[in-house]
């Protein structure tokens, strides 16, 4: 059966309020996400550069259990799995921001222990030959330095998780790609509308990039 | 004659099988400056590095003021407090000005009030003949001023005593006298000083006391006239033939 429409940009152009409000809230849970992604990152990458017996490992696991298992997949298991298992209620958006935030938490971990590593160890040996305790050569020597080095890695972790904000619509966050989908099973525009998504998702990148580069100079 | 402030007594040290320190023997006095030469790879910054524990010994004793610090619980900021360490590649903070390059540590240990201890960097940028440099940053300083911040930064602990790992090494030819003049001060004001060194200069006319190391041995000592003018050892003579 051949069922074809023809393409009509009003389609397009009419979704768009819409897909901007689901867009208000992909920035919000990935600003949030990131958020806590970079908190968690911060503390599991410093864990992972020291040589804690138990606490190394442990963060050790966690970024291997994130990096092997999909984004969906944890977003699903936060949803669904653990609520259950544990009887509590969680809402889709805590779920999606938790969600964010522990895989790009992962991710940050390791860009925060590579740029660690990468600052010069006569740097540590200088604070310590000057009588500072760990703590304050990590927060007045290291990490100073180290945050310049992972400026890139951050700015690239946080556009990687704008866009993965889009697999949380299969746990019904009315982010923007849920939007979408909503739209086209009422009007069955589906090329119209996924291509006002496709290129709204564009153009947020594209200006996000813009911005963060112009930002990551700055900091430079 | 005074007390020896640091003593070290059948130091050793290894990486796996690989002995880079066999049994070696120092008593350094206060005021004393001692300059310790040798090829390299023979273990002076190894040696070096151990007197201030950045490099764990693996038997020996160091003896600071009598006390040993290799003792398991010694906490061993309290040793870097006192010995202070100029290395061979300056580590200045490039993140901070020379101003706070100097400040930082004795700020974060609450050493004095934030005007004191400004007011005692700009008399020690003084001294290595930077005032006007305070507020630079490391990186727009030649590698000669970089070290002499580093000295003054080592000196705003008010150390006790003071170890120099190489410090003109990385320097351009031009540049080394200025950092050897700032040094040659500190000697005469009776900064205990212990100098792993290839200037031979410095060596022979600043030092109270020679080492020359090779091999991870105290191949000989003594007064720098006597390892100079008339060296006993072999290895000594072919070394010192070789650079002088």
């Amino acid at each position: 059966m051949g069922f074809t429409m023809k393409f009509e940009w009003i389609y397009t152009w009419n979704v768009i309020p819409e897909l901007l409000k689901g867009m208000k809230m992909t920035m919000f849970i990935a600003v949030l996400g990131i958020l806590l992604g970079f908190m968690i990152g911060l503390i599991t990458g410093l864990i992972r550069s020291g040589k804690h017996r138990i606490l190394q490992p442990v963060t050790g696991i966690y970024v291997t259990v994130i990096r092997g298992t999909p984004l969906m997949v944890q977003a699903l298991y936060l949803y669904f799995a653990i609520p259950m298992m544990l009887q509590f209620n969680l809402s889709a958006l805590t779920a999606g921001i938790l969600a964010i935030g522990l895989n790009s938490g992962a991710y940050i971990s390791e860009i925060v222990r590579g740029a660690i590593q990468s600052v010069d160890p006569g740097q540590r040996e200088a604070g310590e030959c000057l009588g500072l305790n760990p703590f304050q050569i990590t927060t007045a020597v290291i990490l100073p330095q180290a945050f310049k080095i992972m400026l890139p890695g951050l700015c690239n972790q946080f556009i990687i998780s704008v866009k993965d904000t889009s697999l949380l619509t299969v746990i019904g966050v009315a982010e923007m790609t849920h939007q979408a989908s909503r739209a086209v099973s009422s009007t069955f525009r589906t090329v119209e509308v996924y291509t006002a998504l496709a290129i709204l998702y564009f153009l947020l990148n594209t200006l996000l990039s813009f911005l963060l580069a112009k930002w990551e100079r700055r900091m430079k | 004659m005074s007390e020896a402030i640091l003593k070290i007594e059948n130091l050793s040290k290894s990486y796996g099988e690989l002995e880079v320190l066999k049994d070696m023997n120092l008593e350094v006095k206060e005021g004393q400056v001692i300059s310790v030469i040798g090829p390299s790879g023979s273990g002076k910054s190894t040696f070096l590095r151990c007197m201030n524990l950045l490099e764990r010994p693996n038997s020996g004793t160091i003896l600071y003021n009598g006390k040993n610090v290799m003792e398991k619980h010694y906490e061993k900021r309290e040793l870097h407090k006192e010995v202070g360490m100029v290395f061979q590649r300056f580590n200045l903070f490039p993140h901070k000005s020379v101003m706070d390059n100097i400040i930082l540590a004795p700020k974060k240990l609450k050493l004095g009030s934030k005007e004191t201890l400004k007011e005692q960097a700009l008399f020690l940028l003084e001294k290595v003949g930077l005032e006007s440099k305070a507020e630079e940053m490391p990186k727009n300083l030649s590698g000669g001023q970089q070290q002499r911040v580093a000295i003054a930064r080592a000196l705003a602990m008010n150390p006790k005593v003071l170890l120099f790992d190489e410090p003109t090494s990385a320097l351009d030819p031009e540049l080394v006298g200025e950092v050897l003049k700032v040094m040659q001060d500190l000697a005469k004001e009776g900064m205990t000083m212990i100098v792993v060194t290839h200037e031979m200069g410095f060596a022979r006319e600043v030092s109270d006391h020679v080492i020359f190391m090779e091999g991870g041995y105290i191949v000989e000592e003594g007064k720098p006239e006597e390892v100079f003018s008339n060296p006993q050892n072999e290895r000594t003579k072919k070394f010192l033939s070789s650079v002088l």
